[in-house]
């Protein structure tokens, strides 16, 4: 096999031409396909973001947090933690945190 | 309300059902698949997306899917190289006495990802490539082992992650087709 240029890694964008995901692996699709990342820059990011994200809520003495949990009318983890992450690899990307998913009627890699 | 899923894409679409949303919308809307996050209302008309009851955990289907929507049917004999990663196998059933404590969900989505890997390798992977085929262009790698009861949620567990996928691509049935994996990709550049 080729080694890899460190100074310049091949970016999935410039290989694939369609990459889709659920949850997770949307994130990443997100991450490589529509704001180019290359690899080593994804992986960073998505440690980054379920490090912030997963931390469980503060539940103890949080009795209606519970009732909530225990009628499923919420996740269990927090939502606006995962949307500040998601906005904060957007803006270290290059873009405002409020860019849209598609910016271009045909874009080279599609996601 | 009817569930369905739905496709949230960065490039105009000959689909009806198009989301006008920002990137971390998108984000939010895809993990709220997970169970794991509130459902969020997006788009134009406010639709809500909520946990992944739909089914659609491995989208290998819905990818392919829109390749031939997007291309057309050609794009069965134009594709060189048909890529789909997961995230762990499940256990196998009866294994082990630490079953009670994984989150029933991580079994059930794991389960239904694989089943829905081997229908697509049964089902269409064969109708990839241009005749005649001499090479695969499908590949799927999942780690086989080590992490059935590692749970998306579980970022203190990055090292055994690492470390059960290190393991997974050294076998050598997997390595080879690491190598025939980027073989299929560098004829795509070439």
């Amino acid at each position: 096999m080729r080694t890899v240029d460190p100074t310049n890694p091949p970016k999935p964008c410039d290989y694939f031409d369609l990459i889709g995901g659920t949850s997770t692996g949307g994130l990443i699709a997100i991450m490589l396909g529509r704001l180019k990342m290359d690899i080593e820059a994804c992986i960073e990011a998505y440690l980054q973001i379920s490090k912030d994200v997963f931390q469980p809520r503060k539940r103890k003495y949080d009795l209606l947090g519970r009732a909530n949990d225990a009628l499923k009318v919420r996740g269990r983890f927090n939502s606006e933690t995962l949307k500040w992450g998601i906005q904060r690899i957007v803006v270290q990307a290059g873009e405002n945190e409020e860019a849209k998913l598609r910016v271009e009627a045909h874009p080279k890699c599609r996601v | 309300m009817g569930l369905h899923t739905a496709l949230l894409r960065n490039y105009d679409s000959s689909r009806p059902e198009g989301f006008d949303c920002a990137i971390w919308e998108a984000g939010r809307a895809t993990s709220a698949a997970s169970s794991f996050f509130d459902p969020i209302q997006i788009g134009r008309f406010q639709e809500t997306f909520v946990d992944g009851g739909t089914g659609c955990n491995n989208p290998v289907d819905k990818v392919f899917e829109e390749a031939l929507e997007i291309w057309g049917e050609r794009a069965r004999e134009r594709i060189n190289c048909f890529l789909s990663i997961g995230t762990g196998q499940p256990a196998e059933r009866g294994f082990g006495n630490g079953l009670k404590e994984i989150a029933s969900t991580v079994i059930h989505i794991s389960t239904e990802t694989e089943q829905t890997a081997a229908r697509f390798a049964r089902v269409n992977a064969p109708s990839i490539g241009a005749a005649p085929k001499r090479e695969k262009i499908y590949f799927r790698f999942n780690v086989a082992k080590g992490l059935e009861e590692t749970g998306l949620e579980r970022h203190e567990d990055m090292a055994k992650i690492a470390a059960a996928t290190k393991v997974y691509l050294s076998s050598p049935q997997i390595s080879d087709d690491l190598i025939a994996c980027a073989g299929a990709l560098r004829s795509y550049c070439m």
